[in-house]
């Protein structure tokens, strides 16, 4: 489009109250909630879809999630706990034992990305790349703002659709990758 | 060496015969002399036959000890398979309450004691509890028993610590509850144990009153034959037996209850058999296993390992002295002594076996007069645990035998580890019984004709947390939630609207569909003319409204738009293996499907776009503990995460403002839930599928013989679905949306963006570069407006 000067600085004086209707494309997201955690009903909810929604819940624009008191780190414990010795099962190649801590460790945090993707990590060592590549998608869809974890994932699928031959969707993959590189 | 000169034989015998024959001559005929030799004639016949005798007796025992051995040295039993419910995790956070926790406790047969001696007691007032676990060996970790302190808060535990070492306690697996077994078409069931396992008490109670000479004699007790023989001719009828423990063992395990002379005379071969082959040990293991103590229905009780089971819902390891002697009892008549049945007569018999103990110095006076003293303390339930899950059992049972022949699965001693929440089963049966019944005098309906089925799993891994197969869950009998195939109706509107989704360029969740009639020709030539449940058209509704309303005409419109086979796709994508018709009607759920089917399409949804299978079994196990096979999570990804996430976003507004909005009464305001109903015609059949954030449940209602219920899927399946979920409290929905999808306030009646303050805004999420690109102008800022002058 051709910018007419005019309209162009107006524009740029303008720019503050601009930024505030961008909040709102991008749309609040809701605080990432652990498994075994109930969201605060105080913090920043979305889902307003009508505008006769019922009471308690709040239309707000975006705000970053508040940080869920020491009720956070109460699931933590267990899931790290597993997860090191999932690590440790990997490294000794026992890879049932591995998948055994991994989905108990799902069970107490299902939405658990890191879990996900050590699951996926897991069967790439035991040559199961299409299951991996499964697994690491499903990690993406929890990974939320994880550059490291959604490179890994990416990755991981990257090398499966490569091994079945799919070179169109392992080439998007690796542009994937490449992003959270 | 040369061979003999036969002539010298010849000569011999012929003179020997001669001289026979010479004496025979002179010695006259006399009649001593006749009787001397057929005395010894008689003899001669006598040891003959004797001789006969022994041998037939020796060739039939050889015979006999074969087939013997046979069965007793090679498997022994049909083991039926042992099915054991999740393990509880404790951990520091989980949202388990105290009340919850003693549950798991009383399942798991734990004691509660004033003061803790051994595993399996506990004890805790208020919300500190003290627990002496038992061990248990997990495929993948050996869990040790150890004596635990548990505190519990609000929110769930909140500490847990290991009292001998002080330590805290980072997490740690109770054992998993047994809850049933697969035993096989003859309807006997065991749980196999070793000598070693059976307490002390129980083996003497035993001797005491079976067989007092069990370890020296060799089979057979003559005193003890004579002593009852001696009884019954007094009698003139059978008043006593004699038989020893081999001897019972005998007639239990090889040979059918024929009482014949012949039967006892083959009874008394093989005990002589078996005590010759095999150690006292063994017998007695065997006996400890076989003996017959209780009838529960079909099933016959077969064992002390299964009778602990049975009678007090405990390992047979756990017994005490007066449990042990009640068990005993039985052996005589476990009908006759039934504890349930006849309590008092129990324990009369129970209390002389316990005088016989202490008459035979087993135990002493003390312990005599404690045990006397004892109530019967039978477990609560009057039905063994394998008879409070039958239809999850029926769901376990077919998903093995995808893997397992039936004979494995009912002789092999297998161990099965599913996946059952018996805590959210427990949820499920009650509000299904006690909403079934208020909605019939609601209804004004007959008294205990209104049905339902009910299947609860996990959303991120597809496993079966609780399973309904009708409304009384107890009883065996038709399992709906597997069975119960019905129509689906608006259930099935998902799928369509997801279909048309997927072309995102074409629709968006605010595009307007056309809600007049249609009438559709048909390929037999009719015409159909779906109606909306209003009976009235909506002109035209956004896309998400049409799907929030659940409106026929629109859905029907849309769905002839994108294609039947398109739909179709979609169903089975979500995971849907039966064939259905592909007619426009199945745009409207006209097919039918069990309620356990639709839970695999609504799993999908709720891991949007994940799918994985609906699983009952996590690993199966041999009887030596070997893990044969593990079932694990798998995910598959089968519709795009963005277009998932817009039909969740429609489903969660169905519960907030479309038919779903009822659950509210029963759901806290906050709890963000997914949803559909769905009616048939003539409210046939009532369905809510839906799902939180970490479970997704579908309820069914309607009638077995397929009569209307006046129950639409909001006023009837929608019930019983949030009271369930009220019960549960499961988490809200987290509403995280994907990389792709952004949100924007847009006007629902013309579909173009607005301000959030204006008439008709709603936020709505879109697919990148998918939103509306005009604006009704109003609420817009002035930069947009500038903006606008370049569009």
């Amino acid at each position: 489009m051709k910018i007419n000067l005019l309209p162009g600085l107006l524009g740029l004086l303008l720019l503050t109250p601009a930024c505030s209707t961008k909040d709102q494309r991008d749309g609040p997201p809701a605080p990432i909630v652990k498994r075994g955690v109930q969201a605060p009903a105080s913090g920043p909810v979305t889902m307003p879809i009508t505008r006769e929604a019922p009471s308690g819940v709040k239309i707000t624009a975006y705000a970053p999630p508040e940080p869920i008191p020491h009720q956070q780190q109460r699931a933590g414990k267990a899931v790290e706990l597993l997860i090191e010795r999932a690590d440790r099962q990997l490294q000794a190649k026992e890879f049932s034992g591995a998948v055994s801590s991994l989905e108990r460790a799902l069970r107490i945090e299902p939405r658990n990305a890191q879990l996900w993707h050590q699951l996926a990590e897991v069967r790439v060592a035991q040559q199961q790349l299409s299951k991996a590549a499964e697994l690491a998608a499903k990690s993406n869809r929890y990974a939320a703002g994880d550059r490291v974890l959604k490179y890994g994932n990416w990755k991981i699928i990257a090398r499966a659709k490569r091994a079945e031959g799919n070179k169109a969707a392992a080439k998007f993959a690796e542009k994937k990758a490449a992003l959270y590189r | 060496m040369p061979p003999r000169k036969k002539t010298t034989k010849r000569k011999v015998s012929k003179r020997r015969v001669v001289k026979k024959k010479a004496v025979r001559r002179r010695k006259p005929k006399r009649k001593s002399k006749a009787g001397a030799g057929s005395r010894y004639a008689w003899i001669k016949w006598l040891s003959g036959a004797a001789l006969l005798v022994v041998l037939l007796i020796g060739g039939y025992s050889l015979y006999l000890s074969k087939s013997v051995r046979v069965k007793f040295d090679g498997k022994r039993w049909a083991i039926p398979a042992q099915v054991y419910a999740r393990p509880l995790e404790l951990y520091v956070g989980a949202e388990i309450t105290a009340n919850a926790f003693s549950e798991e406790l009383q399942r798991l047969g734990y004691r509660k004691v004033k003061k803790i001696t051994k595993a399996a007691q506990w004890t805790g007032y208020n919300n500190k509890y003290l627990v002496r676990t038992r061990s248990f060996d997990f495929q993948d970790a050996a869990q040790p028993g150890q004596l635990l302190s548990v505190q519990f808060d609000a929110a769930g535990i909140s500490a847990l610590k290991n009292i001998s070492s002080g330590k805290a306690v980072d997490l740690l697996r109770l054992e998993p509850p047994l809850i049933g077994s697969i035993y096989p078409a003859h309807k006997e069931d065991r749980i196999l144990v070793r000598l070693s396992d059976l307490p002390e008490h129980l083996v003497n109670a035993l001797l005491a009153v079976e067989d007092r000479r069990f370890f020296e004699h060799s089979g057979i007790n003559y005193t003890s034959i004579a002593r009852a023989l001696w009884a019954n001719v007094k009698a003139r009828r059978t008043v006593q037996g004699g038989s020893t423990l081999t001897q019972q063992l005998v007639k239990n395990f090889f040979l059918t209850s024929e009482r014949s002379l012949w039967r006892k005379f083959n009874e008394a071969l093989i005990a002589w058999i078996l005590e010759a082959r095999y150690s006292k040990n063994e017998i007695l293991e065997a006996y400890a296993n076989e003996i017959f103590l209780g009838q529960d229905g079909a099933r016959a009780i077969h064992g002390f390992g299964l009778a602990a089971r049975y009678y007090f819902d405990r390992p047979v390891q756990e017994l005490s002295l007066a449990e042990s002697a009640l068990l005993v009892g039985l052996v005589k008549g476990a009908s006759y002594y039934n504890p349930r049945r006849h309590p008092e007569r129990a324990k009369k018999r129970r209390n002389l076996v316990l005088d016989q103990m202490l008459k035979q110095d087993f135990i002493n006076e003390k312990q005599n007069r404690f045990a006397r003293k004892k109530a019967l303390n039978l477990s609560a339930r009057k039905r063994h645990n394998s008879h409070r899950y039958p239809a999850f059992i029926d769901l376990v049972r077919r998903q093995l035998r995808r893997d397992y022949r039936e004979e494995d699965l009912t002789s092999e001693g297998l161990s099965i580890f599913t996946t059952l929440d018996p805590a959210v089963q427990s949820v499920a049966d009650k509000v299904v019984r006690q909403q079934l019944a208020q909605l019939e005098k609601q209804k004004g309906l007959k008294k205990s004709s209104l049905q339902a089925a009910v299947v609860i799993a996990s959303s991120d891994d597809g496993e079966v947390l609780a399973l309904t197969g009708g409304r009384d869950n107890r009883a065996t009998g038709f399992n709906r939630a597997l069975d119960a195939v019905r129509p689906v109706g608006s259930l099935i509107k998902p799928a369509v609207y997801l279909s048309a989704l997927q072309d995102k360029d074409k629709y968006t969740l605010v595009t307007p569909l056309d809600d007049t009639s249609i009438s559709v020709k048909l390929r037999n030539g009719k015409t159909w003319t779906p109606r909306n449940y209003d009976r009235k058209s909506h002109g035209d509704p956004a896309l998400y409204q049409a799907l929030v309303k659940s409106y026929n005409q629109a859905t029907v419109r849309l769905g002839m738009d994108v294609g039947l086979n398109k739909v179709l796709g979609t169903l089975k994508k979500l995971g849907l293996n039966r064939p259905i018709n592909v007619f426009p009607s199945m745009l409207l759920g006209a097919s039918a499907m069990s309620p356990i089917e639709v839970t695999q399409l609504y799993q999908t949804l709720a891991a949007e776009g994940f799918r994985s299978p609906i699983r009952a079994i996590r690993a199966v196990r041999d009887s030596q503990g070997q893990e044969l096979q593990r079932y694990p999570i798998t995910v598959k990804k089968v519709v795009d995460a963005n277009v998932a996430y817009l039909m969740k976003y429609a489903l969660v507004d169905v519960m907030r403002s479309g038919t779903g909005r009822s659950a509210y009464r029963y759901l806290a305001d906050d709890m963000v839930v997914a949803g559909k109903t769905g009616t048939t015609n003539d409210l046939r059949d009532s369905w809510f599928a839906g799902f939180s954030q970490d479970m997704v449940a579908v309820v069914w209602l309607g009638n077995d013989n397929n009569e209307p219920v006046q129950l639409t899927g909001s006023s009837g399946g929608l019930s019983v679905w949030a009271k369930i979920m009220a019960a549960l409290n499961p988490l809200s929905l987290d509403m995280l949306p994907p990389e792709d999808i952004q949100h924007y306030w847009v006007d629902s009646v013309s579909g173009r963006q607005t301000g959030k303050d204006c008439d008709n805004a709603v936020l709505l999420p879109f697919i990148a570069n998918s939103e509306p690109r005009q604006h009704t102008g109003c609420g817009r800022s002035v930069f947009e407006s500038v903006n606008g002058w370049f569009e």
